[in-house]
């Protein structure tokens, strides 16, 4: 077999999260989970997976980094730019990639992203393509 | 029901760096037995390796054994603790119980890493295990990422400059240069820091704790010894809580849960984890040593300077020891009690009777306080 | 019962590279080369991008215009030519990025440029049939152009998805009639493998350009008895911004109805989106009522042409995405290196 890394039964398992990026809520008392939960801290077991893309409508950046110091599945895609991103309905932050920016001065706190459907890694040259969900800046401003 | 008083036996530490001429097993080696020779080769009912990478790095599972094995000690039981960075103090909180509740009377923790096997982009993929792995990992986050977003929001909210954030280092620095025991020894100026490569902006390298390869040794035991120090008291609290789903990022929760017992004991000596610098600042400011907001002020005064009523890592911390990642609390821990017993090169720490470590795994997820007292 | 479109998308890169930036790497005259082949920018896909990133991004802004859950989504076909997998397909990965039914029919298809056209008028034919009631169909393409060579200035990067319908309370655009011209004539190619395709030069055009694109478009006007004079739109496929103004010449048609649907003088030639993102274009500006007559082309060689009349839905749908006229707009220029990092044509021990 040609060498290959990425275990793909786990990437499999884990699709819905990444090309949607699905949240857990739960149906007792609405708390909202990113990373998924299996029980909510209101003690119920009553979970929901929801997709914030199908769920929310706008996404904003509290904060973000520039990584330069990467690990070895990133040393081509440095620098890496990682920001806090709130969604607001239902509400919740993720700490997610931030792609297509080329001058860093463009991202500020508080400006508007979208999700993007994005390559995460390639798992060389005879593995899979992972994929994933990142964050831009938005094309244009959602009216909510 | 009679509880045992835990005693430090013995410790040894081997000075932090890329040892590349050594294996895991010869660190081991080194520690443990330099250690046990100090307590006269009492008989050890139980080792506790402590290693947040030894499989990863090494291919080994078993490893506990197998470093038993290389001592020959063929019949002692053995195991490994791993909560990643904090797998030191969790290693010496269980080993505490241990003799404490007289199921053991010697146990030997020996927290071992030998990181410096890999290259740089592979220590930084051990390092985002640290995070997690499905949900972050993936992504490519470190704790890096973490920690600058943690720095950023800190600055924000106090209105800080990065400059006040990198005097951390550059005191740790002032410390650590005559620390025998530091990997990084050298004095640098708050030029060389903010001049030193963005690791993840604001963070630059000598904000971080730089991943070596180290072994320490602690034992452990029901007997006092010649060192005079006792483990009075263990406290460890957890937030398994994801950086994103904080109601402040800027905030070490579990470090604030300690601060009772911190007041009720009032230690003068502190080991703090600054894996990186705003961990340092934030474990002063929550277990109540300086006020919310003025810890990177107080720092930069010299208020915890070696000599001082309270003295904070006069060690260097991590900063100059280095980060043997799961090792860390384990150096942090020996650290504190050569200061207490004013073992040399610590004799200038002044008198401090009751001294505390403050251990954090990962993001704030868990933390380990241990409190230290130099028997009067 | 008439198919027709309920929603279109369209995602093109933000990343562009001028021709003037790559004639000064290569040596050529700006002024020649932009004289050429008439393109100013193409898109340039990030490190991060593919075929199946770009098609995922163009079929939600599709499903959204189309205001239907992609639940209700009968097939989604794929028509490209650059698939990061040999083998592997585009079609199944569209299922779960855009929360598609599993009881669905969805392939890749390849004929060059041109694929994409066959996916839509398949579904079509099958929507007309009462097999599906709606249908994705998504031309997708990060395409190879050698560095130095006549496709390094026009190879491009995009993608465009359309949503199908019989149901005409959804529909934008109907589907008048069709038509294909299909021969084996080898004006491009890529072997299995190599990593970027050759062509003929000179001999892409009249044998192959033009004699499929006039013959596929003459054969639909007489099928349907219409003449160019009933046309409002022309959109064609768009290799360079030359071809599709001269071949409507040919034809007869006013070169004011080919100019709103040129896309290429901005973006390069996205291939399997080229044309129908011409036709996305139009669908932009079109009134109710208007006829667009569509002609794609692929390589190797055939022709759709596609006669479209836009409903009094059109006004509504615009809105519901974001528009190509806003993507053309919200750019990145980068010089010829970053290109060459972006499109992983840097020769490297490890790639990841």
């Amino acid at each position: 077999m040609p060498d290959y890394n990425v275990p793909v039964p786990r990437y499999w398992r884990n699709i819905p999260t990444y090309y949607r990026l699905t949240v857990s809520r739960c149906r007792s008392c609405g708390r909202v989970y990113y990373p998924p939960r299996a029980r909510c801290v209101c003690g119920s077991r009553d979970i929901e997976q929801v997709s914030l893309l199908d769920a929310c409508r706008k996404f904003r950046l509290a904060e973000f980094t520039v990584l330069h110091s990467v690990s070895v599945d990133f040393e081509k895609q440095k620098p890496l730019i990682f920001g806090l991103v709130k969604c607001e309905n239902p509400e919740v932050s993720l700490v997610s990639p931030i792609t297509d920016v080329l001058n860093v001065g463009d991202l500020q706190s508080g400006i508007e992203l979208e999700p993007v459907f994005r390559v995460v890694k390639r798992d060389g040259s005879y593995g899979i393509v992972c994929y994933g969900t990142k964050f831009r800046i938005a094309t244009r401003e959602v009216k909510v | 029901m009679h509880v045992n008083k835990v005693y430090v036996k013995s410790l040894h530490a081997v000075t932090p760096g890329r040892h590349y001429n050594k294996s895991l097993r010869d660190l081991a080696a080194e520690a443990f037995l330099k250690a046990w020779e100090a307590a006269g080769c009492p008989n050890i009912d139980m080792i506790i390796l402590a290693s947040a990478a030894v499989d990863i790095v090494e291919e080994q599972l078993l490893s506990s054994s197998y470093v038993c094995e290389y001592l020959s000690l063929e019949n002692v039981p053995s195991l490994r603790i791993e909560v990643g960075d904090a797998s030191g103090t969790a290693a010496l909180a269980y080993a505490y119980n241990l003799v404490r509740y007289g199921v053991c009377r010697n146990v030997a923790i020996l927290g071992v890493e030998k990181i410096t096997d890999f290259i740089s982009v592979k220590v930084n993929k051990v390092l985002s295990y640290l995070c997690d792995s499905t949900y972050e990992s993936y992504y490519g986050i470190t704790p890096a990422v973490h920690a600058a977003l943690m720095t950023k929001f800190y600055m924000k909210k106090f209105n800080y400059t990065y400059e006040d954030i990198a005097w951390w280092s550059v005191k740790m620095h002032e410390r650590g240069a005559s620390n025998p025991y530091a990997s990084l020894r050298r004095k640098l100026k708050i030029e060389d820091i903010m001049n030193s490569e963005i690791v993840a902006d604001p963070i630059r390298l000598f904000d971080t704790a730089v991943p070596v390869d180290g072994a320490v040794c602690i034992i452990l035991s029901s007997e006092k010894s010649d060192l005079g120090v006792e483990l009075a008291h263990v406290e460890q609290h957890a937030y398994n809580v994801s950086i994103n789903m904080r109601p402040d990022p800027a905030r070490l929760f579990t470090v604030n849960a300690a601060r009772e017992v911190v007041q009720k004991f009032s230690p003068t000596l502190f080991e703090i984890s600054d894996k990186f610098s705003i961990f340092g600042i934030l474990i002063l400011e929550e277990l109540g040593l300086a006020e919310p907001g003025t810890a990177p002020k107080l720092i930069r005064e010299g208020t915890f300077d070696p000599g001082s009523k309270v003295v904070v890592n006069a060690s260097g911390g991590l900063k100059c020891i280095g980060y043997p990642m799961g090792a860390s609390g384990l150096y942090l821990s020996a650290m504190l009690i050569l200061e207490l017993a004013k073992a040399e090169p610590f004799s200038n720490v002044g008198d401090h009777s009751i001294g505390a470590v403050c251990d954090v795994g990962g993001t704030d997820r868990l933390s380990n306080v241990l409190i230290f007292r130099r028997e009067s | 019962m008439r198919a027709g479109i309920a929603g279109w998308g369209t995602y093109i890169p933000r990343f562009r590279i001028s021709t003037r930036e790559i004639a000064r790497v290569w040596g050529d005259d700006p002024l020649r080369i932009r004289d050429l082949y008439l393109i100013d920018e193409k898109t340039v896909e990030n490190y991060d991008e593919d075929a199946v990133t770009m098609a995922v991004e163009a079929a939600r802004r599709a499903l959204a215009r189309a205001e239907i859950s992609p639940r209700d989504v009968d097939c989604v076909f794929v028509g490209t030519e650059s698939k990061p997998y040999a083998v592997k397909p585009v079609a199944s990965i569209l299922i779960d990025a855009l929360g598609l039914r599993y009881d669905v029919q969805a392939v890749d298809a390849e004929f060059a440029c041109k694929a994409a056209s066959d996916m839509m008028l398949l579904t079509a034919l099958a929507i007309e049939a009462g097999r599906y009631k709606h249908g994705l169909v998504v031309g997708s393409d990060a395409s190879q152009g050698e560095p130095g060579e006549h496709l390094d200035y026009s190879a491009s990067a995009g993608a465009v998805a359309y949503v199908l319908t019989g149901d005409r309370e959804k529909m934008c655009a109907e589907i008048e009639g069709f038509y294909s011209y299909c021969s084996d004539t080898p004006d491009f190619w890529r072997r299995d493998g190599s990593p970027f395709p050759v062509h003929g030069e000179g001999f892409t055009g009249e044998p192959a350009y033009f004699r499929h694109i006039i013959a596929a478009a003459r054969g639909l006007m007489e099928k349907l008895g219409l003449k160019p004079n009933d046309f409002d739109y022309v959109v064609f496929h768009q290799p360079n911004t030359r071809f599709p103004l001269r071949v409507a010449s040919v034809l007869g048609f006013p070169i004011d109805k080919a100019k709103p649907g040129i896309v290429v003088d901005r973006i390069g030639n996205t291939y399997n989106a080229s044309a129908l993102l011409g036709l996305a274009k139009v669908l932009e500006i079109a009134k109710p009522g208007s006829r667009i007559l569509v002609v794609t082309y692929g390589s190797g060689a055939g022709s759709n042409a596609i006669s479209l009349v836009v409903t009094d839905k059109i006004e509504h749908k615009r809105e519901l995405a974001d528009k190509l006229s806003e993507q053309l707009e919200k750019k990145i220029l980068i010089d010829y290196s970053m290109n060459l990092r972006f499109r992983k044509l840097i020769k490297m021990l490890h790639s990841g």
